[in-house]
């Protein structure tokens, strides 16, 4: 028997879409016995949203071929898609009797009883994992967050230690420090050292991966750039995007993700290139227009870095990273009258980074607004007195306003946060010799 | 999945209490209209409340952002009638060359005690595009004057006394411009007057709007991510007078901008000084750790709330902090997007711990985007329960017939065992309840004994939500009150329940654009004291109330400070 007929909406979907299923649809047809066309159909349905055609899709091929756990491995993420992870985890469970070596049928099923509450069957889930793929890294952190709702905290730390060993990743690393925190070792979690976003990794899975490799379109390509751009792939993002561009050749979200692996690859000029023509195809972009800023002034380009960003603040004035980077520019070529402008403009909108609001200080400093400075440099060391160059630009603000002794305990207060700090023992020197005087 | 439908005829009509023995007890808690329906919560009906607003987002399919986020209102007692008034804010209209004050105006409506509201002309007819308000006795006369959010200037009204009400923006120096959301007094300094801090989205103008698009390729909202200009809040100290000066950089608040959308103030960590708890659209929400000197430290992420156990910076939207859990702390609960869990986080002293899915929020909350919540006890079992208000803020790839971003509110009853379980009857009330709701409001509007909800929908009826419970179960009211007759916000009461210790802050502020009702509702079960009534003013001094009965409301006075009050 031959797949089941295309779904009426076909016709409506993007023409790349349309073309993949149907050709996958033919496929499926011409060879009715064979379970790898029925497979590829079924994930081409599964992966471009048309849920209720995949479904059946995957049931023709859980009759043709029984004994494969992917059909009812991918029903039951349907079924989780849909929130009946009731029929998720009883599908997992059916997937775990089909095909007993793919862990991901046991820790997904553990992550879905976590979120229900069921945090014992959750562990034991985990577990279970574990003894089918000792690696398996999304089992570890789902043991970890299982020990951690037990209030097995000491467990958790020992696990999650493991895992930040060995990946490092900004999860784990996160996790970490919520355990230890609740283990009251608050200082050892602030020692943590939080880079990138600390969010669920995307976890090894093959058979999802080729779920995601059958999405197809401009949307799909640009987050397969962006997996792959994550993962630091520079090679096969390159290649992914190449190939996105033969068919989008003027998408300058492409361009955009293109010069972000020349970038990373240290290639400056093909860096600059990139952005260039995306500026070229769409100068409205801020996007583009601000990341060519950058760009050009990597390249030593300053004057048309600044011409850049001015247009990328004047896109969105609302957005203080043009203004940020006008600034920047600004102080580059020495003229932080110029520069505190853009800055104002920047901070009136609201900026998080302590080293932009150093900066602000710094630069509010040099154009002799003595007072702003002093309120923004105290604000910020008040939330981060680790930051040496703050307290240094804070004892040079007090010197300035002749405040020679204030300045000098200021300079100290940041030797007592920073005890490390070359610089800082340096003015802490530099003050008390002018203080003698 | 089908949609329920319940066809039943519905009669409102008087209900006698009884007492622990089954006997009838003629008590005033059951002097309005309600009904008797077991699964029944909650009841809405237009033409009993006579409120018949609707927040106007203004829409005319050019997709400006605050159309899909507003708007709030307002329970507080404005006349002095110790009765619970309301005050709706209003949108207006907008286009890329600006906004245009609104033909309809914010509306003071006035209560006879019975939960009728009757619209009044009071000064506070404020023609911005409101978004949502915050109430607080700013100048220490015992009435409770008003702040409203725009997108815009926002505006302080001084209450008159009597209901009328004097624009102060400009003399107070509150005429914050931003996109405000919400806000809340307190009294961050504890030098006896109430500060403001008012939490803004985004920096944002419509002469910057974007086209932005939904999953079906159809225009669409957009999402704050789209602009990338999170906005800096601001704290306004009052000077004693109803004057307030900006403190926000000497605060340090300034240190953290963020796509605030609510709010919430209460002494998390137990020093005696009131902390701030910020909500953010698709950031890291944010704790302000109050340091007693004037100055604020963030401290989510190092407090273990800036995101959940998932790592994830989630769409926060509503916030509410309660003691679920009796141990005399306050937990935090945040709403979000949907196919975003609901946040709930366990105060454990100097830590939370992220408690979502053993509550059984997890999986019940993420398939609406939430707005308003709270932690009300609505049924008087002695449990809070969460009641949230929901609408979505993108279209559905699948349309809807008539509004497509409406959703269902959910009530969720709380219980001893710690979780939270989805009412039958969904949202707790009959009918076609399908709105796009933002700001939940609570308070006891018919003074029944039992908490009401009013739920502002946008482009939609200001539905006032009776309570419909049954009455058999008690309750008591606590109108707790600072020295000079002015509801004590930042007070906290502690009370036995039975073996229970219960906590319960005094705040106005939280939820989604909310100005709630500050006196403190507690259910009591079957029982009919709440004994060792201790009330911890904001000062630091406690005074000792003894064994409260129900039944009855109680004013509780902070002594003068030579204690002859």
């Amino acid at each position: 028997m031959g797949p089941a007929p295309l779904p009426a909406g076909l016709a409506l979907a993007d023409p790349v879409v349309r073309d993949a299923i149907q050709a996958a649809w033919s496929q499926a047809e011409a060879s009715p016995s064979s379970a790898e066309a029925r497979l590829q159909l079924a994930l081409l349905l599964d992966a471009n949203g048309f849920d209720k055609a995949a479904d059946t899709a995957w049931s023709g091929m859980a009759t043709l071929v029984p004994a494969d756990g992917r059909p009812a491995y991918f029903k039951a993420l349907q079924a989780a898609e849909r929130d009946d992870l009731d029929a998720a985890i009883a599908g997992m469970k059916q997937v775990r009797a089909l095909a007993p070596t793919h862990s991901p049928a046991a820790w997904r099923a553990g992550y879905w009883h976590l979120d229900l509450g069921a945090t014992q069957a959750a562990r034991e889930l985990f577990e279970h994992a574990l003894d089918v793929e000792p690696t398996a890294a999304a089992a570890a952190i789902g043991l970890a967050r299982a020990d951690l709702a037990l209030d097995r905290t000491d467990a958790a730390i020992k696990r999650l230690r493991e895992l930040v060993d060995l990946t490092g990743h900004p999860y784990t690393v996160y996790l970490l420090g919520q355990a230890l925190r609740r283990a009251g070792r608050g200082e050892e979690a602030a020692a943590l050292p939080i880079r990138g976003t600390p969010s669920v990794p995307r976890f090894p899975d093959t058979w999802y991966a080729a779920l995601l490799d059958a999405q197809r379109g401009l949307d799909a390509e640009l987050g397969r750039a962006d997996r792959l751009l994550e993962d630091d792939d520079l090679e096969n993002a390159h290649l992914a995007i190449k190939r996105a561009l033969v068919t989008w050749p003027d998408n300058v979200h492409l361009l955009n993700r293109l010069s972000e692996v020349h970038r990373r690859s240290n290639d400056t000029a093909k860096w600059v290139h990139a952005l260039e023509r995306a500026v070229r195809l769409d100068p409205n972009s801020f996007q583009s227009q601000l990341n060519l800023s950058i760009a050009l002034r990597a390249a030593g380009d300053q004057e048309r870095s600044l011409r850049a960003a001015i247009i990328a603040a004047r896109l969105k004035p609302d957005v203080p990273e043009g203004h940020l980077q006008v600034a920047r520019m600004h102080l580059v070529a020495n003229r932080p009258a110029e520069a505190v402008v853009a800055l104002d403009a920047a901070f009136a909108l609201g900026v998080t980074d302590p080293l932009e609001q150093v900066q602000y200080a710094n630069t509010l400093l040099q154009v002799g607004r003595l007072e702003d400075a002093l309120d923004r440099i105290n604000a910020v060391l008040k939330v981060t007195p680790t930051l040496p160059v703050g307290w240094i630009v804070l004892a040079k603000a007090h010197e300035r306003a002749g405040q020679l002794s204030i300045a000098l305990e200021s300079a100290r207060e940041g030797v007592r946060h920073n005890p490390g700090d070359g610089a800082l023992r340096q003015l802490v020197r530099e003050l008390e010799r002018k203080a003698r005087r | 999945m089908k949609p329920l439908c319940l066809l039943l005829s519905l009669h409102a009509f008087l209900l006698v209490a009884c007492n622990d023995a089954g006997a009838p007890d003629t008590d005033s808690q059951a002097t309005s209209p309600i009904l008797s329906e077991p699964n029944v919560w909650l009841h809405d009906n237009k033409s009993l409340s006579g409120v018949d607003q609707m927040w106007h987002s203004g829409a005319s399919g050019s997709y400006f952002m605050p159309e899909i986020i507003g708007g709030g209102a307002a329970l507080f007692d404005a006349d002095g009638d110790d009765n619970l008034d309301l005050y709706i804010v209003q949108g207006a209209a907008i286009s890329s060359a600006g906004i245009t004050p609104g033909v309809q105006t914010n509306t003071l409506m006035l209560n006879n005690g019975l939960g009728i509201f009757t619209t009044v002309t009071s000064g506070a007819e404020d023609a911005g595009y409101g978004m949502g308000a915050a109430t607080g006795d700013i100048d220490n006369d015992g009435d409770v004057d008003l702040y409203v959010l725009n997108v815009g200037e926002n505006k302080l009204y001084r209450n008159d006394g009597n209901g009328a009400f004097t624009d102060i923006t400009k003399a107070s120096g509150t005429g914050d411009p931003g996109w405000g959301s919400s806000g809340t007094f307190l009294d961050f300094d504890r030098d006896g007057d109430l500060d403001l801090y008012v939490v803004n989205y985004l920096a944002w103008a419509p002469g910057t709007a974007l086209d932005c698009v939904g999953s079906a390729g159809n225009p669409d909202y957009c999402s704050p991510n789209n602009f990338m200009s999170p906005s800096v809040d601001r704290l306004f100290r009052n000077d004693g007078t109803g004057l307030f000066t900006d403190v926000t950089v000497e605060s340090g608040i300034v240190t953290q901008p963020g796509t605030g959308l609510g709010i919430v103030s209460v002494d998390f960590d137990g020093d005696g000084w009131q902390d701030i708890f910020v909500a953010n659209d698709l950031m890291r929400d944010h704790l302000w750790h109050n340091r007693g000197d004037g100055t604020f430290e963030e401290i989510a992420l190092a407090a273990g709330c800036a995101m959940d156990d998932e790592g994830v910076s989630k769409a926060g939207m509503g916030v509410d902090a309660n003691d679920i859990d009796d141990d005399g702390d306050f937990d935090v609960i945040i709403c979000n997007l949907k196919n975003e869990s609901d946040s709930l986080f366990r105060n454990d002293g100097d830590y939370f711990v992220d408690i979502t899915a053993q509550a059984g929020l997890r999986t019940t909350t993420r398939a609406n985007t939430r707005f308003g919540v709270g932690f009300v006890d609505l049924n008087n079992d002695g449990w809070l329960d969460i009641y949230e208000a929901n609408g979505a803020v993108l279209r559905p790839s699948h349309e809807l017939d008539g509004d497509p971003y409406a959703q269902r509110n959910l009530l969720l009853r709380g219980d001893p065992s710690g979780r939270f379980t989805p009412t039958q009857l969904r949202g707790g009330s009959l009918g076609n309840q399908l709105w796009t709701s933002r700001a939940a409001v609570f308070g006891d509007v018919d003074n029944d004994g039992r908490m009401d909800v009013v739920v502002v929908n946008r482009d939609g009826p200001v539905q006032v939500f009776r309570n419909a419970t049954s009455v058999v179960s008690r309750s008591i009211t606590l109108d707790i009150r600072n020295e000079y007759g002015a509801p004590a916000l930042g007070a906290v009461v502690t009370a036995k329940l039975g073996d229970r210790t219960i906590t319960r802050p005094v705040k106005s502020g939280w939820s989604y654009m909310a100005a709630n009702d500050p006196c403190v509702h507690i259910g009591l079960g079957r029982k009919s004291v709440l004994e060792d009534v201790v009330v911890q003013w904001v000062d630091g001094t406690s005074t000792s109330f003894g064994d409260l009965s129900s039944k009855v409301r109680h004013r509780l006075i902070q002594p003068v400070s030579d204690g002859t009050r």
